[in-house]
């Protein structure tokens, strides 16, 4: 499926690429899949990530991939 | 005011009850992080640094220590070496050994204030005397305190671990550039050489503090037995916990943060700055320590809102139509890495739909405090410079500043800049609000101008635990993890008397220390109302189902067959549907059926949706003196379904008020040497009421079908029209455009009198 790589996401960690192409059962191992590929992503992901799948921010990394087209990896963003 | 009843059909919600922290507080008994006192407790006092850039050759405390009633000095020495971690700050993220350093420096000083020692005393008198017999032997090194100044390439670096990221390759060189982020879509170079119009500019902003009344405080108490309890105010108790146990190196169980009554955070008591400190006086002295920041300590040591240097263009087609725009912006970060640079990349064109964008922000380290939240973090300033180049293109073609904005504004489902749809947002119907809104159409008098300005805030959700019990009266207790900073406990009783069907009287919320509840994100990112109260939503629900099942069992008949309503438990079971039992009936069977009537839920929901205003300005500007006043405003926003809807209003108008700050008044003042000139109220200039007109509010209630009650956060979007709303109106009024924030008397006389 389709991984679309937000700033500064794609820059910091995966040499400037900002479409991936890779397979995962759900977001946990779509995180061990960009870790494989930049080893040391999955030390920030938990904190600095989050996640939609087909347009949807979703927080609980247990959720299935299955059927999904397309995941963005963006920055979370703290709130005042 | 302009108050619309709720157009739902809720008993509470949307309703406007007596809030239930309100005697305590207006009565002066509230207990609040400065006030609070432990048993045998000493007073604590903190050495910062004289000097914006200097690195500490030696800190001798020996004379300090020999002081009567000195108890325990502690300096960098102290604290544990940790490792380059990202911890969880808030929603947001922060390298665990420049939290550390920031609590308490330890080679180098980075900002004025900065700490570098602290004491702990028998008085608060006996603390600061012995401060000043700590002797600190500093090498002043030169420091920055500008955004373009610190990117030059002789500016001195802060750091020598922190190497932009966001760059591809990562340089192999420590820059003051912490983050670089680019985003956008189309071609927004052809697009902006194909299009009718096109404006240019330059637009600024200082960095602001967020202006909490309350300064920060704690006291901490490190048991004989090795385990801490701390009693703070915070935004986030359960933040406290994890950062200073990450510090300290101790585990977070144990660890018992008690949350006190908070005097405003607005983002700013996300973090800690004390906790660690008087942990360690604490562990030193054998006796609880309090800490508590003096107002100039607060301004010196605590992380305002960056200030921003932002260049754009825009162009659009002779409709009005925007079709390209191209912005760089560069926000301080202060003496640490922060991360508002994509907050502030992904906000800035998010409630318009334009086809061709480049969006570059960057975040620049300098010798001021780290930066913080502040609302809506790095969105206000993108914005100001959208909304403002935006007017221009307006009076370029000559349309009506409603009109362009309706044209161009996001639409429910529309994708924002990172390609995901946006919800049911309800900016048009904010646009809508606006022109049909009296104020609008009002007559202005002389000097006057009239700015409006748009905003937008992502919001969150993020984890909360609530827990829902039931007296053996038939009482309803709410407990949650998180701290009441904007009427949380009073939205949290509504929710629950909605969903449980009782009066709003009967519920009391409490508010938990973390070693008696699940853990709970911070309060902020206005998600509190949305996530907590789905939590409480939830264990509300579940206690429903327990009630209908213990009065089934009572009647003898399957759960089932038993409703819920006002008047309890219903049965619905053939001949026996005149029978009913109210929840206090219930209650007092507690002992003799199946134990405690109560349940806990835990969330961490998706379902938000993000915020929407758009803030109208009246200012009359003083010819000879330069000075601009707010003579009306109003504020309109999309709230989704308002809870209560008096503090609603409330962030409504707060919001705007600090954001007319901002864009009128409010700056630090550095000398020469780096050291701030105005730590304090009187030279920092914050709006009093005096200072600003009513703040007239419209709350457009577009249901959030993600929530049970319809919820949308409210609290961010706020802070982010003001700024273009105030200067835009400003530029009308004095017949110049004002690009540079604030718009202080001398910089609107200069621009209305150039030759002078």
């Amino acid at each position: 499926m389709r991984i679309v790589v937000m700033p500064p996401f794609d820059n910091e960690f995966f040499g400037g690429k900002d479409r991936l192409d890779l397979e995962a059962g759900n977001l946990f191992g779509m995180v061990r899949e960009l870790d494989a590929l930049s080893p040391g992503f999955s030390d920030v992901a938990g904190v600095r990530a989050q996640f939609a799948i087909d347009g949807v921010v979703v927080p609980d990394w247990s959720t299935s991939l299955a059927g999904a087209s397309e995941v963005i990896l963006l920055p979370r963003v703290g709130g005042g | 005011m302009n108050a619309p009843e709720s157009k739902r059909a809720f008993r509470y919600v949307g309703t406007r009850p007596v809030r239930p922290d309100g005697v305590e507080k207006v009565t002066g008994k509230a207990i609040y992080g400065p006030d609070y006192q432990a048993a045998n407790m000493l007073h604590g006092a903190i050495l910062r640094s004289p000097h914006a850039h200097a690195r500490v050759r030696s800190i001798d405390t020996k004379k300090a220590e020999a002081l009567t009633g000195v108890k325990a000095v502690v300096t960098g020495a102290d604290f544990p070496t940790t490792e380059h971690i990202i911890m969880a700050v808030g929603e947001s993220s922060s390298d665990l050994v420049h939290l550390s350093r920031n609590c308490m420096a330890q080679d180098k000083v980075l900002y004025d204030g900065h700490a570098v020692a602290a004491v702990a005393a028998t008085s608060d008198e006996i603390a600061r005397e012995a401060l000043d017999l700590i002797e600190v032997d500093y090498e002043v090194l030169p420091h920055v305190l500008g955004i373009e100044e610190a990117l030059a390439d002789d500016a001195p670096v802060l750091h020598d671990d922190v190497f932009t990221k966001g760059v591809n390759p990562t340089p192999d060189k420590p820059s003051n550039a912490a983050m670089r982020v680019e985003m956008g879509k189309g071609d927004p170079e052809k697009a902006m050489a194909d299009a009718d119009v096109t404006v240019s500019g330059r637009y600024t902003c200082e960095a602001v503090h967020q202006g909490y009344i309350e300064p920060h405080a704690c006291v901490s108490a490190w048991d004989s037995d090795g385990q801490v309890r701390i009693w703070a105010s915070s935004q986030g108790h359960f933040a406290v916990r994890s950062l200073t146990a990450k510090i300290l190196l101790i585990s977070e169980a144990d660890i018992r943060v008690t949350p006190l009554e908070i005097g405003g955070g607005f983002g700013g008591k996300t973090t800690i700055y004390l906790e660690p400190v008087a942990t360690l006086l604490s562990k030193k002295s054998g006796r609880p320590v309090r800490l508590a920041m003096s107002r100039a300590e607060v301004f010196r040591a605590s992380g305002p809102a960056p200030g921003a240097v932002i260049d754009i263009t825009m162009g659009a087609n002779k409709d009005g139509m925007i079709t390209a725009v191209d912005m760089e912006f560069k926000y301080h970060a202060g003496a640490y890495p922060a991360i508002t640079a994509h907050s502030g990349a992904s906000s800035a064109l998010s409630h318009y739909t334009i086809e061709n964008s480049r969006v570059i922000g960057w975040e620049v380290l300098c010798n001021r405090p780290g930066t913080k939240a502040y609302r809506a973090p790095g969105a206000p300033q993108s914005i100001y410079a959208v909304e403002c180049a935006l007017d221009e293109i307006a009076e370029k073609l000559g349309m009506d500043k409603i009109e362009i904005r309706l044209k161009n504004a996001a639409r429910p489902g529309d994708p924002n800049i990172m390609g995901i749809p946006q919800g049911e947002i309800g900016y048009v119907e904010c646009l809508e609000a606006a022109r049909d809104h009296p104020h609008w159409s009002a007559p202005l008098g002389p000097n006057q101008g009239r700015g409006i300005a748009g905003g937008a805030w992502g919001n969150y959700g993020g984890p909360s635990t609530a827990q829902v019990s039931i007296a053996e009266d038939g009482t309803v207790l709410v407990t949650t993890g998180s701290p009441d900073i904007g009427g949380s406990r009073a939205a949290m009783a509504m929710m629950a008397a909605e969903t449980l069907q009782v009066p709003y009287e009967k519920v009391r919320v409490a508010i938990a220390d973390t070693s008696s509840i699940g853990y709970s994100m911070v309060t902020g990112g206005s998600r509190t109302t949305f996530a907590t109260g789905l939590a409480v939503t939830n264990a509300s629900n579940e206690i429903i189902e327990n009630l209908k099942g213990r009065a089934a069992n009572i009647w003898e008949v399957n759960a089932s067959e038993v409703a819920w309503g006002e008047e309890g438990a219903v049965c619905l079971a053939e001949g026996k549907t005149d029978e009913t039992m109210s929840l206090a009936a219930l209650a007092a069977r507690t002992t003799f059926m199946v134990g405690a009537i109560g349940a806990e839920s835990s969330v961490n929901p998706g379902g938000f949706l993000p915020g929407v205003g758009v803030h109208i300005c009246d200012t009359e500007v003083d010819p000879e003196t330069g000075h601009a006043k707010v003579v009306r405003y109003t504020a309109i926003q999309d709230v989704g379904q308002p809870i209560h809807p008096d503090y609603v209003e409330g962030q409504m108008q707060g919001g705007a008020v600090q954001g007319i700050g901002w864009a009128l008044n409010e700056a630090y003042l550095y000398n020469d040497k780096g050291c701030l000139d105005n730590p304090g109220f009187l030279d920092y200039r914050m709006p009093v009421a005096s200072d600003v007109p009513m703040i007239d509010t419209v709350m457009v209630e577009k249901f959030n079908p993600g929530h049970p009650y319809g919820i949308k956060g409210v609290g961010e979007v706020p802070i982010v029209p003001p700024l273009g709303a105030v200067a835009c109106s400003v530029s009308e009024a004095a017949g110049v455009r004002m690009r540079d924030l604030p718009l202080t008397p001398d910089r609107v006389h200069e621009a209305m009198h150039p030759d002078d």
